[in-house]
């Protein structure tokens, strides 16, 4: 689990934005990964 | 987490969407994670288990060319001069006209994943139980799958499912934040991957 959430962040991390959309919600959804430890579940 | 998996067939000229039944359109194939941190594995299963279709995740780190600096046609790179480059380690034989690629121009990705989104979803009821407003952080991976393959809706999910030509995901959806903000955004990825 913590190696595929790594991996996942490394991932995101190196996506590179298509447009602004994405570049604005690529931000939010690492703040998540990176802070939240629940977030893969729906309760988060 | 959520993830959704853009689902197109070998010409990319098609892909596979369902008629969700809580969203009421034609929609892309996609879940929760569930408490799974492997995105990749989630949206193959999601795949499978709302479509019945078996789908092979596309590699995506060979990059595309960012909105509004596509190379022009002659193999030179918009404003830059730069001749186009063959970027050989994206070499996987199942794209046609990938020694059009160019390493130069082509900013590299992160893995597999094609697109990022956070998507709102409306309060709804679900298996009887009312499921409250919520966002979905979406990873989205790009799949080739055979349109041949037999569909089999899952109902409690799904009502209908059909393979489309990449435009119809735009014209058939009800969603307008999905069809105009991800699905043509989605539709114009796709071209350029497999330009």
């Amino acid at each position: 689990m913590a190696r595929d959430r790594a991996r996942l962040i490394a991932d995101i991390e190196a996506f590179e934005p298509f447009n602004e959309q994405e570049s604005v919600d690529k931000q939010v959804i690492l703040r998540a990964l990176k802070s939240d430890p629940n977030c893969f579940e729906r309760s988060a | 987490m959520a993830t959704s998996i853009w689902t197109v067939d070998a010409s990319f000229e098609r892909t596979l969407l369902e008629w969700h039944n809580i969203y009421q359109s034609w929609s892309w194939i996609g879940g929760h994670a569930d408490g799974v941190a492997d995105l990749r594995a989630v949206a193959l299963r999601e795949l499978e288990e709302e479509t019945g279709v078996h789908g092979r995740i596309l590699p995506y780190g060979c990059g595309i060319p960012i909105e509004g600096e596509l190379a022009r046609g002659d193999g030179v790179l918009e404003d830059s001069g730069l001749p186009l480059e063959r970027d050989s380690s994206c070499e996987d034989g199942f794209a046609q006209g990938f020694e059009s690629f160019p390493r130069v121009d082509f900013r590299s990705n992160g893995g597999d994943v094609f697109s990022l989104e956070v998507l709102t979803v409306n309060g709804h009821e679900k298996r009887g139980a009312y499921v409250g407003s919520h966002l979905h952080l979406n990873v989205t991976y790009l799949a080739q799958a055979n349109p041949d393959d037999p569909l089999k809706v899952k109902p409690d999910e799904n009502s209908a499912l059909k393979w489309v030509p990449l435009d119809d995901a735009v014209r058939l959806s009800s969603e307008p934040w999905i069809r105009d903000r991800i699905y043509r955004k989605l539709i114009a990825k796709t071209r350029a991957y497999c330009r």
